[in-house]
């Protein structure tokens, strides 16, 4: 009889929505224009509408390139004469920015190597604007970072083809060095050989000089030994004055030579000096060999250097922990990333309001009375009204997972029956809060503000906009408990990690826990308050 | 006599407010009875203190012999308590559902109550599209479906035109002769008077009289109602003097008129001689006397008037 009575309080409860056409409109269309509102806004495909104030000066060719890099990312431009004028058309909200490009007057030496040196850029932005603004900035800014990337790398790679210019040139002098050291060292070698045999030559002169005076003195002696044994003789005299002439000869050519010999002493010496600054030369010549190929060798790795392995020494491979699903079906976006937050964020509030609205407005309806005037239990009429809720939900559930599937192609794992499962578990919680909201509240208008200031203040907790990491221990450990903290842990996990149901079993008994909990709460404010307010 | 409700020395307060003030309330099997009293005077309260809704804070309510059973109470409540957005048939099954009836039940039970009430023509209307007489009769229709031994009614005919009136009244004659005991209250006296068999008289929360409409008509037919208007702090003296001289059955001071109850000994003529000449100077201070015949409705319109209860 209990399933009876709860099968026609949800016939009466869906006739009664269905024939209200602005709730049941509400009821439907609201959460899919949620979605799909959030799914084009974050989704990152369109930047359409968008419109970028710019200088109308198309002389210029940063200015040029940088806008129409922007208009392929498809922003719209708008052009100004001057700064002020821009600024104000954001201020007027024509433009959502302002991107002020102008040359730099004077302009340094760098121009003269690229013509996009030497620029101002002014960025002002409405901030006001939040969510969008940034999003435009974003776009902005990567576009100018990516420029002024660009316009490194040109005047690096130039100078780095410099630098490997200067390099094999030192290279092709390091030959030529070789080669000079090698003549030198020849050249001394022969000087060294000129000059052992200059010496030689002056030894021996000077040799057969000593030897002429010691036969000069033997003769002379031998001459003296003859006279004084032969007394003076004319045969003798004539001996000896011939000996003596012979000697003397000798003597003149022998002084002859030794003056000439004196003279290749100089030459000897002239011959051991060129040698050893030869020798010197190649030494210098060596040392300017070596030091030449130090530099080169160190400029060795500098050669053919590209630009932006030196700009970004270094380049970090992003990897996903999500896992083989980023990968296999080109990555999830940004979108996939707060699709599990967005789910839940329509369903908290579609909850929360269903369940507090639902409970108020039947309260407030004047035939509540004859309904628990009837033998009827409390439990029965919460159970109703929490079905009458959770189908609507399970509607919207699917549509709002349709939608992700079949308009944004979310590549996360929305079928099979452990997420429905999980959102279902979620908006029986938040629809069980609704419910005690509408029995503690008196009347339709505090209802809803109370039924909003909870969902905010229960969205301000999630990992969206507040993370518990960052927030005094404390607290943080009490908001990770939070019931959308939990549910959000428990989507993500399903959703974009698809680990298996033992990852969130903590999180399912904490859920279960609160729902156990706002149950009996809601039978006893129900219960409490049954009477109050009926008349 | 078979009692069917017994209202035994019901009191209730809330917040240390009186509001009920020791009732005591038999109705008899298939009888109607009506409760009048001036608004705020405890009909809705006392009603649902019947129904439990208040709890009486002393004296006890018995349906049948014993305490509440819901299923035995049919209960129209003074505002309609219907749903606007189903139809009528809708409305009498979904509350027969509650009361735990089966889909022929409530179909044989609707085939009863809606022509009884008028209402078989449109019973397939949304409630929001019909006139306040239909909803009305709605309104009574939810509280007849599960069958109930008592109906309340809770001023079935207050915000109608009389016409409207006429019509709800002649139904609920229609309803006790299928075997209802009925309980209505208004503060119209002379409209429900004709349909009631017993009337009981309702005045900050105390119950001033209850008896059979024949009954009460014949007590108070014996009495002339003496309005006196002087400064109210006179009243005691002319009601002590007067007091010695006439027989005075009852006293109450209304809109700063003092109201004596006198028995029909002489002529009005008479008493309007006598009166002032019996107060002798302190008939001087008073600035206006009336003698009315009291009838039902004339002692309610004197102890009811300016809606003070
Ligand atoms: N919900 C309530 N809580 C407290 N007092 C009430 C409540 N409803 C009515 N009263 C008071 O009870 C008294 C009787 O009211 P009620 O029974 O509605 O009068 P009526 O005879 O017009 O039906 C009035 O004084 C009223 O102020
Ligand atoms: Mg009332």
């Amino acid at each position: 009889m209990g399933m009876d009575k709860i099968r026609h309080i949800l016939i009466k409860n869906f006739k009664q929505i269905l024939r209200t056409k602005v709730s049941s409109l509400i009821i439907l269309i609201g959460p899919i224009l949620i979605i799909l509102l959030a799914g084009f806004a974050f989704n990152s495909s369109g930047l359409q509408g968008i419109s970028v104030g710019m200088n109308g000066d198309m002389e210029d060719r940063l200015n040029k390139e940088i806008r129409d890099d922007l208009q392929n990312e498809g922003l719209g431009i708008k052009t100004y004469s001057n700064i002020k004028a821009c600024t104000e058309s954001v201020k007027s909200g024509e433009n959502h920015v302002c991107l002020f490009i102008t040359e730099k007057h004077p302009p340094s030496d760098l121009t003269f190597i690229d013509d996009r040196y030497d620029h101002n850029v002014s960025i002002s932005a409405d901030y006001s604007k939040t969510r969008i603004i940034w999003t435009v900035l974003n776009k902005v800014n990567t576009i100018i970072e990516f420029k002024s990337k660009e316009i490194t790398y040109t005047l690096f790679d130039d100078l780095s083809g410099k630098i490997t210019y200067a390099i094999n040139e030192l290279e092709n002098k390091e030959d030529q060095i070789d080669q000079a050291i090698r003549t030198a060292e020849n050249v001394a070698e022969q000087l060294e050989d000129a000059e052992g045999r200059v010496g030689i030559l002056v030894e021996q002169t000077n040799n057969a000089i000593t030897e002429l005076n010691s036969l000069e003195i033997q003769l002379l002696s031998t001459v003296s030994e003859i006279e004084s044994i032969s007394g003076q003789t004319p045969q003798t005299q004539n001996m000896i004055s011939t000996i003596s002439t012979g000697v003397g000869s000798i003597k003149i050519s022998l002084t002859n030579i030794n003056e000439n010999l004196n003279g290749m002493g100089g030459i000897h010496s002239q011959i051991t000096y060129a040698k050893t600054n030869t020798e010197n030369l190649v030494n210098q010549l060596k040392n300017i060999r070596s030091t030449l190929s130090k530099i080169s060798n160190d400029f060795e790795d500098f050669k053919g250097v590209v630009a932006k392995d030196l700009m970004e020494p270094i380049q970090p491979e992003y990897s996903s922990v999500s896992g083989e699903k980023a990968n296999a079906e080109g990555g999830l976006e940004y979108f996939d990333y707060i699709l599990p937050g967005l789910i839940l964020i329509v369903i908290m509030f579609s909850s929360i309001l269903l369940g507090s609205t639902n409970t108020i407005g039947e309260k407030k309806n004047r035939a509540y009375i004859r309904n628990i005037l009837s033998p009827t239990s409390t439990g029965t009429f919460l159970f109703g009204s929490y079905l009458t809720a959770l189908i609507i939900l399970s509607i919207q559930i699917l549509v709002l997972l349709i939608i992700a599937k079949f308009i944004f192609f979310s590549p996360l794992d929305l079928q099979g029956i452990t997420v429905p499962l999980a959102l279902l578990l979620s908006s029986s919680l938040f629809i069980l809060i609704g419910t005690v909201i509408g029995h503690i509240f008196k009347s339709e208008d505090t209802t809803i503000i109370a039924s909003v200031s909870i969902g905010i203040l229960l969205l301000i907790t999630s990992s969206m906009i507040m993370s518990v990491e960052t927030i005094p221990y404390f607290l943080g450990s009490i908001v990770s408990l939070t019931p959308f903290v939990l549910l959000e842990d428990i989507l993500r996990k399903l959703m974009i990690f698809q680990l298996p149901l033992t990852s969130i079993f903590i999180e399912a008994i904490l859920i279960i826990g609160y729902i156990v909990s706002f149950t009996i709460i809601a039978v006893i404010s129900q219960n409490k308050t049954k009477y109050k307010e009926t008349f | 006599m078979e009692p069917v409700l017994e209202i035994k020395k019901v009191s209730l307060s809330i917040k240390h407010k009186e509001i009920l003030d020791s009732i005591n309330l038999t109705i008899n099997k298939n009888e109607i009875v009506g409760l009048i009293g001036p608004s705020g005077s405890g009909k809705s309260m006392l009603m649902k203190s019947i129904m439990d809704i208040f709890k009486p804070t002393e004296g006890i309510v018995l349906i049948n012999g014993k305490k509440l059973s819901k299923k035995e109470i049919g209960y129209a409540t003074q505002e309609n308590s219907i749903y606007e957005n189903l139809t009528i048939q809708e409305n009498l099954s979904y509350f027969g559902r509650l009361f735990g009836l089966k889909k022929s039940e409530i179909k044989k039970k609707s085939k009863e109550i809606l022509p009884l009430l008028e209402l078989e023509a449109n019973k397939n209307r949304l409630v929001k599209h019909l006139s306040g007489g239909m909803k009305s009769r709605v309104n009574i229709a939810c509280s007849l479906i599960h069958n109930p031994s008592i109906l309340l009614m809770d001023e079935p005919i207050s915000g109608l035109d009389p016409m409207l009136r006429k019509n709800i009244l002649s139904l609920v004659g229609k309803i006790r002769n299928q075997g209802t005991t009925i309980l209505i209250t208004s503060h119209f006296i002379s409209e429900i008077e004709p349909f009631c068999d017993k009337i009981g008289i309702l005045s900050k929360g105390k119950l001033l009289d209850y008896g059979s409409v024949k009954e009460l008509k014949y007590k108070y037919s014996k009495y002339y109602n003496v309005l006196i208007t002087a400064n109210t702090n006179e009243y005691q003296a002319i009601y002590d003097l007067l007091g010695k001289k006439i027989k005075i059955s009852n006293a109450v001071i209304k809109n700063n008129k003092l109201i004596l109850q006198i028995p029909k000994t002489n002529t009005i003529n008479q008493y309007l001689l006598f009166i002032p000449s019996a107060l002798g100077s302190l008939g001087e201070r008073i600035s206006n006397i009336s003698i009315t015949e009291a009838t039902l409705e004339g002692v309610f319109s004197s102890l009811f008037k300016n809606g003070d209860g």
